[in-house]
């Protein structure tokens, strides 16, 4: 009785199929390897986005107060009393209540609705109340001590100062130390608070050490305006007076206090993640609603100009920016990412693909037997999926928790959404698909090979096709159009966004570049199988092999300088963003650390790199405004930045240079604007009120210089203009951390009393996070194609093995050495990954010295882009292919040891 | 289609075979004109390189011709599609391998081998045939051993059983007793004359002298063509 042809997967090899893998390791190696690959490749994307997504929230967070990005509500008025009429007429205008309670009932509602307010915000802390009130007048226990004073309440205070004396029981004020020492006051003492006539007797609870004089804590920042106002330092601010809450509040309305300041400061969660503080960003409206609705007569903040006003009440959160400007970012990066994911998931199917066909090669005798047997393709690929598909969703698996791990490890932020792993592991389901497909297509493609196309096909006509020219002629038309549509990473209120021409274009230019070449390569390495009949053994036999399997050595060739050329290229813009970024933040600031107001004269120590430089603001070239420093020449050249492409000499040559000589013209560099080589300029003598001519000799022209902005700089030694008085501002720079700077400056008794700019904080960090991620990920993207090529190469070497084993056994017996053997597999297999390494890093190179001048995010602010050499990438890859082929050829021969020589001869004969 | 072959057997016309190769285009046949009789062994023989396992393929539509046509029952298999050169394959024609591991799935018993041959010709019920066929060949104490566990004669019997299963009309074997030892060979060839007194036309091609000697017919290939 005859059956369908679908009956045939019915029968034992398509029943069995799911099971049979396991009678070939190798190839169940393969394809989990393979399976790995595409999970983690297609995986990648969604998780990585998550991570930045989150990374981008966390940097943007630890850069600010807590409580400003969590709820904080703000509201002014008096604890006692009763309302005023013009307070409640005012109430009344902007729709609030006209009349509250006072004192702790009045705060007790307000924080009730304060509380229930957060409530309606998913992830917000509890409310942290402070209250303050104006500047008073402290009275000491002694007679004609006083100081001014600010009373002060927040919620946990007593746990977040160094407490210096206290007295045991006594509830009251606590008093700074330098004010306690001005009142002559001790704990346990009475001192007197004293506002408009009326004043309040208050007991000292205790003695703390001044805010301002400890290092700024998370706790104490939303107070900063009050702990560290400008020129604390050489102005301390009026003394914080700390009382507990029923202190403030009987003293306060003691008092009679009209403007106390409430805030409650709710802080959020830490380490949420994008999606979580989206949530409660999006509740934050209401929650501003609730507490106008609740809050004992405090108004709508819909009236936050009225905030003069009594009762109104403000509410601010700096979150919903954050959320906003964090989406901005990961859109910047998802945009960039997003084609270059799935052209990398495409090569890790074309591993998949690999894998399918060296399942066909293993199984070459049971597809053969089949396909005589009258079984078609469909039947083969169905038999090839069956096999495959436990095993390469396995993998694919396995894949996606290994693309979650090393998000995690090596991502942005190893914090990742609950809904990212999902959407990932959707994405490697769908790759899966794709790659069983694929196996499907490339089983039934070689099966019919076997039978309907016969041996000894000629190779087509489109091999013969110079493909790589219309490759290069894409790459030309991308680099023009990065060339003609201005930066292309673009600035203002968004963050830099990658162009995804500046990805294309070194894709199509090293995939062109690299096939031309191995195209060139071909005919070197056809004439291999001729020459070298001199050369040792192993050099020889390598050559013949080379020149034998020329096309899969030259696809290997292309393969992995394909990936090499990637992954040097992304590390290459890589590190020259972040250098560039580095060296405008350091010419911006001068050095590492600017300080600007300090003890004058001061002897700067000697084991700090640093150097006192004045800027001039008032000097004029022809008539029109130039930036002049003068430098001290002992000591700029090692506390300055530098940086080689600054300029053409080194730093301590061009300082030198500018050593004044008396009747002659002073030496200057000039920077940013062709000046002759001789000219005069003006320099406004302040305490004169006139201006004194100098003429002027260049000494040298930078492109930049340490200090510069964007106008014309022009440097001269200081000694040039030794007995003037002009207006000057006095800066110094110092290599290092600021702490570092600070305490060194303050072990020599520098007493800084400025700004204190560090290079670090210059620029807003936050807006590259895009750029560097986006290269980032093209570099893992390098490294996973760099293992694709390194598992086929691999799967190749395990291919021929059959061959090889006959060849070696046969050499074996013509006296061929063992070590001549190894070393010429060594040769074949390091040749074939040393001439990708070469091509590849090359083409790179080239590449990235095309494009890098196109990563200027800030155009503005010298210098222009620096091309930095990714030397430890570099090592790191020539490591990897060094042992690659040390790990492959150590296993083709380990193999060939194990040949049965004589089983080997037979079948050869 | 059977009884259009039992009553003319296979013919081929003018078949020519090329292969492009990295030196250029070799000619394995130049224009073989053969017949092979129904219900006959028909032996091709020649030298190394004279063609031999080309035209074997081509008969066995495991290959196509490059010119020429090869008649199976009266049907230019040369001209079908790939579809219907399956489905030749899978109902008229057997082929065994040279290698006897080659003509074996290495995972299925003796029986499964013939259980499979017989399904994939899609055939049902089909213990009786299966027993009939270990019988003949003298394999029946082997038919729950893996092929690992056979002797290289045993294989190569098994082989033959797996084409013959199932009643095609034509079995093709590419020197069936290369492998084998003068003992096995003649055990196989007596086999193979079994099969072809229960009417299978045969056609093998070998150098030995064994299976020259036993056939209803010869052709002889020398450079491609019969002499």
């Amino acid at each position: 009785m005859l059956r369908p042809p679908s009956s045939v997967l019915g029968t034992a090899p398509w029943r069995r199929a799911p099971l049979l893998l396991r009678r070939s390791p190798a190839v169940l190696l393969a394809v989990l390897a393979a399976g790995l690959i595409l999970g983690t490749a297609a995986a990648a994307t969604p998780l990585f986005l998550t991570s930045a997504a989150n990374a981008a929230l966390a940097r943007q967070t630890e850069e600010r107060c807590p409580p400003t990005y969590g709820f904080q509500v703000r509201s002014s008025g008096a604890l006692g009393g009763a309302v005023s009429a013009e307070e409640a007429e005012r109430a009344a205008g902007l729709g609030g209540a006209t009349a509250w309670p006072a004192g702790r009932e009045l705060l007790a509602t307000r924080e009730r609705a304060v509380r229930q307010a957060g409530e309606l915000v998913p992830n917000l802390g509890q409310p942290v109340l402070t209250m303050s009130g104006p500047l008073l007048q402290l009275g000491g226990p002694a007679p004609g001590t006083g100081s001014g004073g600010r009373l002060l309440y927040r919620d946990g205070f007593e746990g977040q100062i160094r407490k210096l004396a206290s007295a045991p029981g006594v509830t009251g004020v606590w008093l700074p130390s330098e004010a306690a020492a001005q009142l002559r006051a001790r704990p346990g003492d009475r001192v007197t608070l004293s506002l408009t006539g009326r004043s309040a007797p208050v007991r000292v609870a205790g003695i703390y050490q001044e805010l301002y004089r400890l290092p700024r804590t998370p706790y104490w920042c939303a107070q900063a305006e009050e702990i560290y106002p400008p020129g604390y330092a050489e102005d301390p601010p009026p003394p914080l007076v700390l009382a507990d809450r029923a202190t403030f509040i009987a003293a306060s309305q003691r008092l009679q206090e009209p403007r106390l300041e409430f805030s409650w400061d709710l802080e959020l969660a830490k380490g949420l993640t994008l999606a979580e503080a989206r949530r409660s960003a999006a509740a934050l409206p209401a929650a501003g609603e609730a507490v106008a609705a609740e809050g004992g007569g405090m108004i709508s903040p819909e009236a936050a100009a009225a905030f003069n006003s009594p009762g109104v009440v403000v509410t601010k959160s700096s979150l919903p920016f954050l959320v906003q400007r964090s989406e901005s970012i990961v859109a910047a990066v998802g945009g960039a990412i997003g084609p270059v994911a799935i052209a990398g998931t495409a090569v890790a199917l074309l591993l998949v693909a690999a894998a399918g066909s060296y399942w066909v090669d293993r199984r070459r005798i049971e597809v053969a037997l089949l396909a005589a047997k009258g079984v078609g393709p469909a039947a083969i690929a169905a038999k090839a999926i069956l096999e495959m598909l436990v095993w390469l969703a396995l993998g694919s698996v396995l894949g996606w928790l290994t693309a979650i791990g090393l998000v995690r490890l090596l991502g942005p932020s190893d914090l990742l959404d609950t809904s990212a792993t999902p959407a990932a592991l959707a994405r490697t389901v769908v790759a899966l698909l794709a790659g069983l497909a694929l196996l499907g297509l490339v089983a039934a493609l070689r099966s019919r090979g076997m039978t309907e196309r016969g041996i000894g096909v000629r190779p087509g006509v489109l091999g013969r096709v110079p493909w790589e020219l219309a490759v290069l002629a894409l790459a030309a038309l991308a680099y023009h159009r990065l060339a003609t549509q201005g930066p292309p990473v673009a600035t203002g209120t968004e963050p830099p966004r990658i162009d995804l021409l500046l990805l294309a274009f070194p894709m199509l230019f090293l995939a062109g570049t690299v096939g031309l070449a191995v195209r060139l390569l071909g005919l070197l390495v056809r004439r291999l199988g001729t020459a070298g009949s001199s050369w040792p053994h192993a050099l020889y036999l390598a050559a013949r092999r080379v020149a034998h399997g020329a096309r899969l050595a030259l696809l290997l060739v292309a393969a992995s300088a394909l990936s090499i050329g990637v992954m040097v290229y992304a590390a290459t813009l890589t590190l020259s963003v972040r250098t560039t970024l580095d060296a405008k933040a350091r010419t911006f600031v001068g050095s590492d650390v600017s300080v600007e107001g300090f003890t004058r004269g001061a002897v700067i120590p000697a084991d700090l790199d640093a150097t006192v430089v004045h800027r001039y603001e008032e000097v004029l070239v022809d008539g029109i405004p130039v930036m002049m420093l003068a430098i001290d020449s002992a000591t700029f050249a090692r506390a300055a930045f530098w940086d080689g492409s600054l300029a053409d000499r080194p730093l301590e040559r061009i300082v030198a240079d500018l050593a004044p000589t008396s009747g002659q013209p002073v030496p200057v560099v000039v920077v940013g604007r062709t000046l002759p080589d001789r000219f005069d300029f003006d320099l406004f003598l302040g305490t004169q009120g006139r201006s004194v001519r100098f003429p002027a000799q260049v000494a040298e022209r930078a492109r930049a210089f340490p200090g510069m902005r964007a106008n014309a700089l022009v440097v001269v030694d200081r000694r040039a203009l030794a007995g003037l008085d002009p207006a000057k501002e006095t800066l110094l720079w110092a290599r290092g951390e600021r702490d570092q700077v600070l305490a060194a400056l303050d072990r020599a008794d520098v007493r800084v009393v400025g700004v204190v700019t560090d290079a670090r904080d210059v620029l807003d960090v936050t807006s590259f996070l895009a750029t560097s991620w986006t290269f980032g990920f093209l570099q893992a993207l390098g490294v996973l194609t760099g293992l694709i090529c390194a598992g086929g190469l691999l799967l190749y070497l395990e291919t021929r093995q059959r061959g090889r084993r006959a060849a070696y056994a046969l050499s074996r017996r013509m006296g061929l050495s063992r070590a001549a053997h190894l070393g010429s597999l060594l040769a074949e297999v390091g040749g074939t990954l040393l001439g990708g390494f070469a091509i590849g890093v090359g083409l790179s190179f080239v590449a990235a010295r095309l494009v890098y001048l196109r990563l200027d995010a800030l155009p503005a602010v010298p210098p222009v882009p620096l091309l930095r050499t990714p030397v430890p990438a570099l090592a790191g890859t020539a490591a990897a292919v060094a042992a690659v082929t040390w790990l492959a050829a150590w296993m083709a021969q380990r193999s060939a040891d194990r040949t049965n020589l004589a089983e080997v001869v037979r079948l050869a004969e | 289609m059977p009884s259009d072959l039992a009553r003319t057997g296979v013919a081929c016309a003018g078949l020519v075979k090329e292969y492009a190769t990295a030196t250029g285009t070799v000619r394995a046949l130049k224009g073989v004109d053969a017949a092979f009789p129904a219900g006959q062994v028909t032996a091709v023989v020649g030298p190394s390189g004279s063609g031999k396992s080309s035209l074997l393929r081509i008969l066995a539509c495991v290959d196509r011709p490059t010119a020429g046509s090869v008649r199976i029952g009266g049907v230019d298999v040369a001209a079908l599609g790939a579809r219907g050169r399956r489905r030749v394959r899978r109902r008229l024609v057997g082929y065994v391998f040279q290698q006897p591991g080659d003509n074996l799935l290495p995972y299925l018993t003796a029986r499964g081998q013939l259980e499979l041959a017989a399904q994939l010709r899609g055939r049902e019920q089909v213990e009786e045939e299966v027993e009939r066929l270990l019988g003949a060949l003298g394999l029946e104490h082997r038919a729950g051993h893996r092929p690992e566990q056979l002797s290289g004669g045993e294989q190569q019997r098994l082989a033959f059983a797996a084409a013959v299963i199932g009643g095609p009309a034509l079995v093709v074997a590419d020197e069936p007793t290369a492998e084998l030892d003068s003992e096995a060979g003649e055990r196989l060839m007596r086999a193979v004359l079994g099969l072809r007194d229960q009417g299978t036309s045969l056609v093998l091609s070998s150098h030995d002298p064994v299976v020259t000697g036993a056939v209803d017919k010869v052709v002889r290939l020398h450079d491609g063509e019969v002499t």
